[in-house]
């Protein structure tokens, strides 16, 4: 895969842009957050999984917008995503790491936060055996992570 | 045969020929046998098209790359310089920003292109986020102004608080407006937000012509007394304009209605 980055953009681009649409609600923070993106690639191109970057983008694309809403906290145009909002700032028993460092853990491979898996399962569809594969867990322990949310979204019950 | 609906995250990865083969089976089946999957996948197609047509590839790397470049320059300059610049890189923005002497700025693109009003632009430390209308903020937390002239020439930034008290953020000293410069522009001194309650709000007035902001402030007291001290708009002599921001305190008792 080429590591151009124009190259890049134009054919993940367009991918990336639309997950941070359909997230964010508005044009101009989802180009921000879509910028925010390729920042990460190119400042960690030596890390960057080749073996599948749609996925791969698509995931970082989730966190910078998760990352973005938190630090907007209540705004009025975020109340037609109210559920992405809830999930980006509800607590979690997870350490509150900084954008960075979640970006940071994408790239080492290691855990999806759980806000990650929580978009993934509940805004995108997916079912929990789906986001397990995606994520690298069985599905108990998507449901357990789920269970952290779950006293602040509704939607969980159940899970 | 039913099929199941694929997500649209599916599709893009169909779409980009990246989709794990386990799944690849079921999302033909789905796109051959209905065709609200077919017209899914052919929007994301034309929307493709429509993306990079409003977003070229070789301004958006250009873009990218100066944030990149602005986030992995090793201590070159302070926060408070580096912030401006990923803001308005952002924004589709180029500037060359001042700096105090002896301050080594990360080599940025040679496009230098100002469009849109004076603004001022509020960072809390420690974000590389500007504040935007509205958002929360407490006592003890610091900010960092910054100016951005866009062909204005003189131009001073006062506050207003809950209690009503105007504090001054330029000029530093006495009321005159200070000469701006192109460019983003941090103000010298970040700024502690006191137990004010209610609201914080940053007034960045220019003229092109020199002016005494102690007119402004007169007006923003004036502004305290009204109904609407964060939304309401200060009566200003003529050939003044002004831009604000600003934050709403929490954790401090409310006292206004």
């Amino acid at each position: 895969m080429s590591t151009d980055l124009e190259e890049l953009y134009a054919r993940y681009g367009p991918m990336v842009l639309r997950r941070c649409r359909s997230l964010l609600r508005n044009e101009e923070r989802a180009m921000e957050a879509c910028q925010d993106v390729f920042v990460q690639v190119v400042r960690r191109r030596s890390k960057l999984n080749m073996d599948h970057p749609g996925a791969f983008l698509h995931k970082i694309a989730t966190n910078v917008c998760l990352n973005h809403l938190r630090s907007r906290r209540r705004h009025p145009e975020t109340q037609d995503n109210d559920l992405v909002m809830r999930i980006a700032t509800a607590p979690t028993t997870e350490n509150q790491a900084l954008a960075s460092a979640l970006l940071d853990r994408l790239f080492a491979r290691e855990k999806e936060s759980t806000r990650t898996i929580a978009v993934l399962h509940l805004v995108d569809g997916m079912t929990l055996e789906e986001v397990a594969d995606e994520v690298g867990l069985s599905v108990s322990g998507v449901r357990k992570r789920l269970r952290t949310l779950r006293a602040h979204l509704r939607e969980l019950e159940g899970v | 045969m039913s099929h199941v609906d694929p997500t649209d995250r599916t599709l893009e990865l169909y779409a980009l020929g990246e989709l794990p083969p386990d799944q690849l089976t079921a999302t033909r089946r789905a796109i051959e046998a209905d065709p609200d999957v077919r017209a899914r996948l052919e929007a994301l197609e034309a929307s493709n098209a429509a993306i990079l047509d409003r977003y070229p590839p070789d301004w958006f790397a250009r873009t990218v790359r100066a944030k990149a470049d602005v986030q992995t320059a090793p201590n070159r300059a302070p926060w408070w310089v580096i912030a401006p610049v990923l803001a308005m890189a952002a924004t589709g923005l180029w500037f060359v920003p001042s700096a105090p002497e002896g301050t080594v700025l990360p080599e940025t693109q040679d496009m230098i292109r100002e469009k849109g009003d004076p603004r001022v632009i509020v960072y809390r430390k420690g974000s590389s986020d500007p504040v935007r209308r509205g958002d929360e903020a407490q006592a003890g937390d610091q900010l960092q102004l910054s100016v951005l002239a866009n062909g204005a020439a003189w131009g001073a930034v006062l506050s207003l608080d809950g209690r009503g008290t105007v504090t001054f953020h330029l000029p530093e000293r006495g009321t005159a407006a200070a000469q701006l410069e192109a460019g983003t522009v941090p103000l010298p001194r970040s700024y502690e937000l006191d137990d004010a309650p209610d609201f914080e709000r940053f007034f960045f007035v220019t003229s092109d012509a020199p002016f005494d902001a102690a007119g402004v402030a007169s007006a923003l007291e004036a502004l305290s007394r009204s109904g609407d001290p964060v939304h309401g708009t200060p009566a200003l002599a003529e050939g003044l304009a002004v831009h604000t921001v600003y934050v709403e305190k929490v954790g401090v008792a409310k006292v206004s209605p």
